[in-house]
């Protein structure tokens, strides 16, 4: 037994006070399947991926430096129009393979576009067997350490004959993690801004096309 | 002389004996033999996974099986985890026992070894 390598040391110390018995190994792995399940609800974990975009080319790997794996594509723009007005280059850009972004409307010329991807963690893992993340990713771990916490404590509790299974405390602590949960999807569309929003303005109410735009 | 890693086959055949009180070799044997304590950890590790499959993890679900030519060999069960499989090869060697008639101690062992894999507490 030892304490893994940041980010997960400080999560890991409040588990093994909370539940004793538990071997790593298995702290490890349901750590790592609900970290994957915090991803992909929340969204939070997220990489811009940059394209170029080609004619004729209407499908497009996503490839992802920083460890994890895409999960959910969030938006594709032109990093010509600079930020605040991020929006989608075209109408229809899809992600139906997770990594493969495909497009109804290829450029007529080489363009850079940005895809903004979510992610959640794949193999392999880290050394330690937890999920393998850039530094500049840590963040996360920290802020939801609480929610990963429940969450992590419910799954542990609601296996069957072990030490410390506890179906009434697993019951509580799954409530309290899809709270936390909530509040960092939240956080992730508002980009932590109190009372914020993100986009520019509701899509709905666009008086920018988003078919075909290069 | 170093306490014995109980991590081990020989570390863990060691406790057994000490609580078994069978560490006089003035005879030039055991009262128990190291084979049979072999024996009884090997159905030890088989009953173990019954009850804790997740203790294998880490050995990829495979339920080992010792050889009592090798004591060096590590039992690959997590430290916390040990002293259960140790009251349990002592509960069942006593348990075979027929001369010593110690049924009450041998499923005492036993009991211990159920109530701390699966309940962690020792009542």
């Amino acid at each position: 037994m030892s304490t893994p390598a940041s980010p997960w040391d400080r999560l890991y110390n409040d588990l093994k006070l909370q539940i004793p018995g538990v071997i790593d190994a298995v702290q490890a792995s349901v750590t790592f399947s609900l970290f994957k399940d915090f991803c992909d609800k929340t969204n939070i974990w997220t990489e811009e991926v940059p394209i170029l975009a080609k004619p004729n080319t209407y499908s497009y790997v996503l490839l992802v430096n920083e460890k994890g794996a895409a999960n959910r594509l969030l938006l594709v723009y032109d990093p010509a129009s600079a930020p605040p007005n991020k929006q989608w280059v075209q109408g229809n850009a899809q992600m139906q393979r997770p990594g493969v972004l495909t497009v109804s409307f290829p450029p007529a010329q080489d363009t850079p576009w940005m895809a903004v991807v979510a992610k959640t963690p794949s193999d392999p893992t880290n050394a330690e067997k937890y999920p393998d993340m850039h530094a500049s990713s840590y963040w996360i771990i920290d802020k939801y350490r609480e929610a990963l916490t429940f969450g992590i404590l419910a799954r542990l509790q609601m296996m069957p004959g072990k030490p410390y299974t506890n179906a009434a405390a697993a019951k509580t602590n799954n409530q309290y993690y899809i709270s936390e949960r909530s509040k960092a999807r939240t956080d992730a569309v508002k980009a932590n801004v109190y009372g914020g929003q993100r986009w520019v303005y509701p899509q709905s109410f666009a008086t920018i096309s988003r078919n075909g735009a290069t | 002389m170093p306490a014995p890693n109980i991590l081990t086959v020989g570390g863990l055949i060691s406790q057994v004996r000490t609580l078994l009180q069978d560490t006089d070799l003035s005879t030039g044997l055991y009262r128990y033999s190291t084979d049979s304590i072999v024996t009884n950890l090997n159905q030890a590790m088989a009953d173990l996974f019954r009850l804790r499959p997740d203790l294998f993890m880490d050995a990829g679900f495979a339920i080992p099986s010792f050889d009592p030519a090798l004591p060096d060999v590590a039992v690959g069960i997590d430290q916390q985890y040990m002293p259960a499989l140790i009251y349990y090869v002592v509960g069942l060697t006593q348990a075979r026992d027929d001369e010593q008639n110690q049924d009450a101690r041998a499923l005492g062992f036993l009991k211990i070894f159920q109530q701390t894999v699966i309940n962690g507490v020792i009542v």
